[in-house]
């Protein structure tokens, strides 16, 4: 309670209103959150100002003969500004207020400096305890919507400090002579703080908070509301209070009127409608009780203030734990509102089939997985057609303990069982079911199904895999192991286990799972196996990268005779690398490949008989041409000899023509000794233009007999090819002879053979061409021709051109038939590989 | 043809050493040779001098041995033909001496053998007159 006496020390200012003065600190507590020097400063000023107004207003409501104001607002104005600014600016706002609380208090009451210093003192020491102990046990304090927040502030603001400060201010204000009673200058003190405190303070923070939010639009209703509620308010409480008791004979049962409205403001507005409606009520209360008005008119004027702040004080702290337990609810209905929106939103998008169910083994809800994975719709599990039970095979209820968490196993350490899911159209789902039961609920809870179908299925699978892998590596006749990266033997099949047991290499026989074949053919190599180093060396280099296949081909003496064995590593292709060694027996393959090469040989052999046979003639007269001439000159030199005078010179001659003839015979006999070799086939470099002479020279004769003349045009840097020289000539005497033939029917002056060799492809590959003028070649029998038994001569097998492409491909080359673009006939032409 | 007179025989071979050696072995039984290359060559030849026995290669380019023996007859020559050749084949014996070759001969040629037939041939020639 402020007496006038010392309103002037607490720094009464007669200025404005209080709602002038509260929206003046709502502005001000924008510019408080300034972080900078400057805005402190302003912020500091308006707080100030708003100070002075708000002593003004207390001056106004002083009781006449009673030194108490009933609405004392710069207390709580100067809490509430420190309670919004940092700690460090505060000395700026006590700095600020000092001058304002000066220079309004001689405007008003003459009191002595020391007195007006005094009530300073006592103001900001009331805010600044208020301030330490709300930021104490409220850090961050800005609203009451919590009730115990509401306890806290109603026993800080609303008791202690009053209680506190003003004992202190009344023992000062008694030792100073300000006042001679020591209890009515404190409790009135206590009380008009107390109610400052309990209605403005939580106006000022809301209100930063609103100015913090941006200051969002009240809604239309909102605002239509507030006006209805403070026109209602203003009716009621000047009926009430203010109107002259001759008006209202029922003043003092009027005394509750007003609460309706203010129970209403905070209800409908919470704590800014209760704190405002009760601090306009205590305004106009005031007035009236300054007017002698009102229900609160006693004998004496300290008792109307006392009873006045009481009923305010008592009205404040009831409607601001209203007010705060609303709120609370409705924060509490909102955050669960908010959780429950989230719950439910988790619920129906999860992925996870999740049902909630009740103790009773119904379905209560479930989501959209679930729907779709048992083809269930929501009515239909929901109405109780599809229950638990029903749902889950074998049934749960059998597996499950009675009560209801139990009946699904349902808590959470426990395990989550596999079940059958039973889907509407009757399928069975491997599902696995766990949950738990709602804690508090009764006997409701929640069960998540994990559908079991695509691991059941890729299991499967696997376990198929595994089988058809084993199956496989079981019936695979060679031997096969797996090797990891370090050599480490992973996998063998059957037919390996039984290598391994029936091999006479004692390192060999621990060639199986969990050893390491690096090692194993490291040890049989010690023991003088030499190609299980080989083997060792080609298993590392495809382990290490070096290689992806490796092969070995050997053989072994065995009791059968020699056997032939294949081993290939071939990489593992998977990250982690390793090898599959695979050993084969191949003799039987092996001696397949002699068996075919010697009938090769043979066919090709017969082939050249064949071909020399027809020759036999023109071989004949080629033999006979050099036996005459040295049958002749031997005849003449032994006609000559017994001469006594001997043509010695005649004789030489004759002798050097008769070496000349047999070197002529040898050369032929050798020719067709070579042609007709049965040899083994040897590729090494021969000189093609050699090879056509030679085939050339065996044919003179026969070229001869058949009227045909030869154009060769043979490329003069010379064509070393890689190839047999025998079954090269083979080629060439078959593509000359079927040139001949081809050409037995035309003209004598029509038959000429043109034999052309040239390299390509850089002098990679050699090219020979044999050209004749026959009648060509039937489009359709360009490729026919070399099928082996085909022919279109009256005579012969028709396996002279298979054996010839056949001798080409075996030499990597290729033979093949066209006819001639520059004249009618036919030709041949074959490539072979340059001899670098 | 009178005895101590040295007849003249012609040899058509298209190989030289042949011809050279024929040549050498009927000089050396004293006859006289003239050698042809080729039957078109002898053919020609006969306009300058007519040998008295032809020894005819048959297997030549050009014209072959049956081919001579051809002109001759058309040409109306009469010249005794004994007809050599590598290849003894009956069918061509017969043909030969069908066209009027005294003798049909196989390579290799023994000088006796060659020489009688020679004699024979001109024997032949000469006994109507």
């Amino acid at each position: 309670m402020n007496r006038v006496s010392d309103a002037v020390p607490t720094g009464s200012v007669i200025a404005g209103s209080a709602a002038a003065g509260a929206g003046e600190s709502a502005r001000s507590t924008s510019r408080l959150l300034a972080p900078d020097a400057a805005g402190t400063l302003i912020a500091a000023t308006a707080v100030a100002v708003a100070y002075a107004a708000a002593a003004g207003v207390g001056a106004v409501l002083v009781f006449p003969g009673a030194p108490v104001s009933a609405v004392w607002l710069p207390n709580a104005i100067l809490l509430a500004a420190l309670l919004l600014a940092g700690p460090r600016t505060w000395w700026v706002y006590l700095v600020l207020v000092l001058p304002a609380h000066l220079l309004v208090q001689p405007l008003l009451v003459s009191v002595p400096a020391a007195h007006a210093v005094i009530g300073y003192v006592g103001n900001c020491c009331t805010a600044l305890m208020g301030a330490l102990l709300l930021r104490a046990f409220m850090p961050g304090l800005r609203r009451l919507d919590r009730i115990r927040a509401a306890v806290i502030f109603i026993l800080l603001a609303g008791a202690l400090v009053p209680i506190c400060t003003s004992a202190l201010i009344a023992a000062a204000a008694v030792a100073f002579n300000v006042t001679p009673s020591f209890w009515l200058t404190a409790v009135a003190r206590t009380l008009t703080n107390a109610f400052a405190n309990l209605t403005l303070v939580p106006l000022v923070l809301y209100g930063a908070s609103w100015v913090r939010q941006g200051c969002p639009p009240v809604r239309t209703k909102s605002a239509a509301a507030a006006s209805l509620l403070v026109i209602t308010l203003v009716s009621v409480a000047v009926l009430s209070f203010v109107a002259p008791r001759s008006l209202t004979v029922f003043s003092s049962a009027l005394l509750y009127a007003p609460f309706v409205i203010v129970l209403w403001a905070a209800v409908r507005f919470g704590v800014v409608g209760a704190c405002g409606s009760v601090l306009l009520l205590g305004v106009l209360a005031t007035w009236g009780v300054l007017n002698r008005s009102g229900p609160l008119v006693g004998p004496t004027p300290g008792e109307n203030v006392v009873s006045l702040l009481l009923f305010l004080v008592l009205t404040s702290v009831s409607l601001l734990l209203l007010a705060a337990a609303l709120e609370e609810r409705k924060s509490l209905e909102q955050e669960s509102a908010a959780t429950e929106a989230r719950f439910r939103t988790i619920f129906e998008h999860h992925l996870m089939p999740i049902v909630l169910w009740r103790s009773d083994g119904r379905i209560l809800d479930a989501n959209e997985a679930f729907f779709r994975l048992t083809g269930y719709g929501r009515t239909a599990l929901c109405s109780g057609d599809a229950g638990l039970d029903a749902l889950f095979a074998p049934p749960v209820a059998a597996a499950f303990a009675p009560d209801a968490s139990a009946r699904l196993g349902l808590n959470p350490q426990a395990a989550p069982l596999e079940r059958e899911l039973i889907a509407h159209d009757g399928r069975r789902i491997p599902v696995l079911i766990g949950g738990c039961r709602f804690p508090g609920s009764s006997g409701e809870g929640t069960a998540y199904v994990f559908d079991l179908s695509s691991r059941r299925h890729a299991e499967a699978q696997r376990r198929g895999a595994e089988l058809l892998h084993s199956a496989v590596l079981a019936s695979v006749h060679e031997q096969i192991a797996v090797l990891d990266r370090a050599g480490v033997i992973l996998e063998a099949n059957e037919s390996w286990r039984r290598f391994i047991e029936q091999s006479e290499s004692l390192p060999i026989k621990h060639a199986y799972l969990g050893h390491n074949y690096l090692e194993v053919c490291a040890a049989a190599a010690q023991g003088g196996d030499a190609v299980a180093g080989e083997l060792a060396a080609c298993v590392r280099d495809v382990l290490e990268g070096r290689s992806i296949h490796r092969e070995l081909e050997f053989s072994r003496d065995t009791s059968e005779g020699q056997r032939w064995y294949e081993i290939s590593i071939e990489r593992l292709r998977r990250p982690e690398g390793g090898a599959v060694v695979t050993r084969a027996d191949v003799t039987a393959h092996k001696q397949a490949i002699n068996q075919a090469r010697e009938q090769s040989q043979q066919l090709a052999h017969l082939g050249r008989a064949a071909v020399l046979g027809e020759l036999s003639g023109a071989f004949a007269h080629e033999l006979a041409q050099p036996l005459t001439s040295i049958l002749g000159n031997a005849e003449a030199a032994l006609q000559l000899l017994p001469c006594d005078t001997p043509a010695l010179r005649e004789i030489k001659d004759i002798l050097h023509d008769i070496v000349r003839d047999d070197v002529r015979a040898s050369e032929m006999i050798r020719r067709l000794r070579s042609m007709l070799a049965r040899g083994e086939i040897e590729r090494r470099p021969v000189e093609l233009n050699h090879v056509v002479r030679d085939v050339l020279a065996l044919t003179r004769s026969d070229l001869l007999t058949r009227h045909v003349s030869v154009n060769l045009q043979l490329d003069p840097q010379g064509l070393p090819v890689l190839a047999d020289p025998v079954q090269l000539q083979q080629v060439l005497l078959n593509l000359i002879v079927n040139a001949c033939e081809a050409m037995a029917e035309n003209p004598l002056t029509e038959r000429q053979l043109t034999i052309v060799t040239h390299a390509l492809e850089g002098g990679r590959i050699i090219e020979c061409s044999v050209t004749d003028c026959g009648c060509g070649i039937e489009a359709a029998d360009t490729e026919r021709i070399f099928q082996a038994f085909v022919t279109t001569k009256k005579q012969g097998l028709g396996l002279g051109l298979a054996i010839c492409r056949s001798i080409i491909e075996a030499h990597g080359g290729r033979l093949w038939a066209e006819n001639a673009t520059a004249h009618r006939g036919a030709v041949f032409r074959f490539t072979a590989s340059a001899a670098v | 043809m009178t005895v101590g007179v040295r007849r003249l025989i012609a040899v058509v071979d298209d190989e030289e050493s042949v011809r050279r050696a024929l040549a050498r072995m009927l000089n050396a039984s004293q006859f006289e040779v003239a050698v042809f290359a080729s039957g078109r060559e002898f053919l020609e030849a006969l306009q300058l001098r007519r040998p008295d026995c032809v020894v005819l290669d048959y297997q030549m380019p050009g014209l072959n041995g049956r081919d001579v023996q051809r002109q001759l007859v058309s040409a109306q020559i009469r010249l005794p033909v004994i007809v050599v050749t590598a290849h003894e084949q009956s069918t061509l014996r017969q043909q030969c001496l069908a066209d009027g070759a005294v003798a049909y001969l196989a390579k290799p040629l023994h000088r006796a053998r060659l020489v009688s037939a020679i004699d024979d041939a001109m024997r032949l020639s000469d006994g109507p007159s």
